[in-house]
């Protein structure tokens, strides 16, 4: 005869009894068959014991910062380049309304350049290269951080081997000067990192974005 | 078989285009999956986080590697926190079978599982998730509340036949979803 029907054989293996005989008597003699319905039991008692697996908790929000940090974009941009050369030509022509003017900046200052700095998924900031008559500073302003273990550090940072520490951040904000032997269209990554306390060296990034 | 690949969903197609957020997106839907079988197959707990942040940043860096043709991407997901579980295991000079007897140890309900048959249990989670909400209601309350088809036609009001189909239908696509994935195991 012709194989068991399929969800004859399903309904068997949900601890139902086979609705008929001839099913019976064809299990007894098909070891094909037989083999269907074990397995569809096998898959039966895996579907049972998923009782006890729904709502499983998720890892703690510490893990996807780590997986962020790894897996954050640090590629450099050629943009900034051209938009610093703009500005330096704007600035020697005294054409300031060549230059990006944001309204976080008091009227006597000028964006130059801005980073959307991103890693963690809880934390957003910017950090904005602001220039005064007298200075250049990085804005850094960031919601969302957590409280840190250590403390957090803003870098500089030319996407290959060199870091220039710019200052702490506090409470998600900081005006960091700009040391004027600085060239930031080679340090245009602005990072933020995890400090112990008294760590010299960087520590573990958190936030990096690309000056543009 | 029908492949698992037949349906990709945006999610997935999107985290293979190493879309922005993809990763994200990915990681809340199938975190507490690969955690749980990081844990069940390690001692430590920071051991078993350290795997979730493995595996995921595996995934991400090899995605293009990702052939939906052999499996889910849970199931490649898995399949990758496993083998780091292992390798952390070696590395720390353990064998596997001493897990489980140390998970073993718990309390007498808390029975040791092999972490290949909580593999299984995450893919006929999902595959219970993808059903078509009739036929995922009669089936749970099969599985979970072991009621018969006639219990279950008391139950929800609905005729004996149709439960009984929605059962066999449930059945049917719950199995080609596990031999799909069983492939790539």
């Amino acid at each position: 005869m012709a194989h068991a029907d399929p969800g004859l054989l399903a309904l068997m293996a949900l601890g139902e009894p086979a609705s008929d005989h001839s099913t019976e008597d064809h299990l007894l003699t098909c070891a094909a068959c037989r083999a269907d319905l074990a397995a569809l039991r096998e898959l039966v008692a895996v579907g049972r014991e998923t009782a006890g697996e729904r709502d499983l908790p998720a890892p703690p929000e510490e893990v996807w910062d780590r997986i962020a940090a790894e897996t954050a974009p640090s590629r450099p941009r050629r943009r900034w380049r051209e938009l610093l050369a703009v500005a330096a030509a704007a600035a020697v022509l005294g054409a300031a309304g060549a230059v990006v003017v944001d309204r976080v900046a008091s009227p006597a200052e000028q964006v130059v350049a801005q980073a959307d700095l991103a890693g963690l998924a809880s934390a957003r900031g910017t950090a904005r290269v602001v220039r005064t008559a007298d200075r250049t500073v990085l804005r850094v302003v960031i919601d969302g951080l957590p409280a840190p273990e250590g403390l957090y550090q803003v870098w500089l940072y030319d996407g290959a081997a060199t870091m220039i520490p710019l200052g702490v951040l506090a409470g998600g904000q900081a005006d960091l000067p700009v040391p004027s032997g600085i060239d930031l269209r080679t340090y245009h990554v602005v990072d933020v990192s995890a400090q112990r306390l008294g760590q010299q060296e960087h520590g573990t990034s958190v936030l990096q974005g690309n000056l543009g | 078989m029908t492949g698992a690949g037949q349906t990709l969903d945006e999610t997935t197609k999107s985290f293979v285009a190493g879309e922005e957020g993809a990763l994200r997106a990915v990681y809340e839907r199938y975190a507490p999956a690969v955690l749980r079988v990081a844990a069940a197959s390690l001692p430590s707990r920071p051991d078993a986080e350290d795997v979730v942040q493995t595996t995921f940043v595996t995934a991400w860096r090899k995605r293009e590697s990702y052939d939906p043709a052999k499996g889910s991407l849970l199931v490649w997901l898995l399949t990758i926190a496993r083998r780091r579980a292992v390798d952390v295991l070696r590395s720390q000079g353990r064998q596997e079978h001493v897990v489980v007897a140390l998970h073993s140890t718990g309390t007498p309900s808390d029975e040791p599982v092999r972490p290949e048959r909580v593999v299984d249990r995450m893919v006929v989670l999902e595959a219970i998730g993808e059903l078509p909400p009739h036929q995922q209601r009669v089936l749970l309350l099969a599985f979970y509340d072991d009621l018969t088809h006639e219990q279950i036609a008391a139950t929800t009001g609905l005729p004996l036949g149709t439960v009984k189909s929605h059962l066999r239908r449930g059945m049917v696509r719950l199995r080609q979803r596990w031999e799909a994935d069983g492939g790539a195991r």
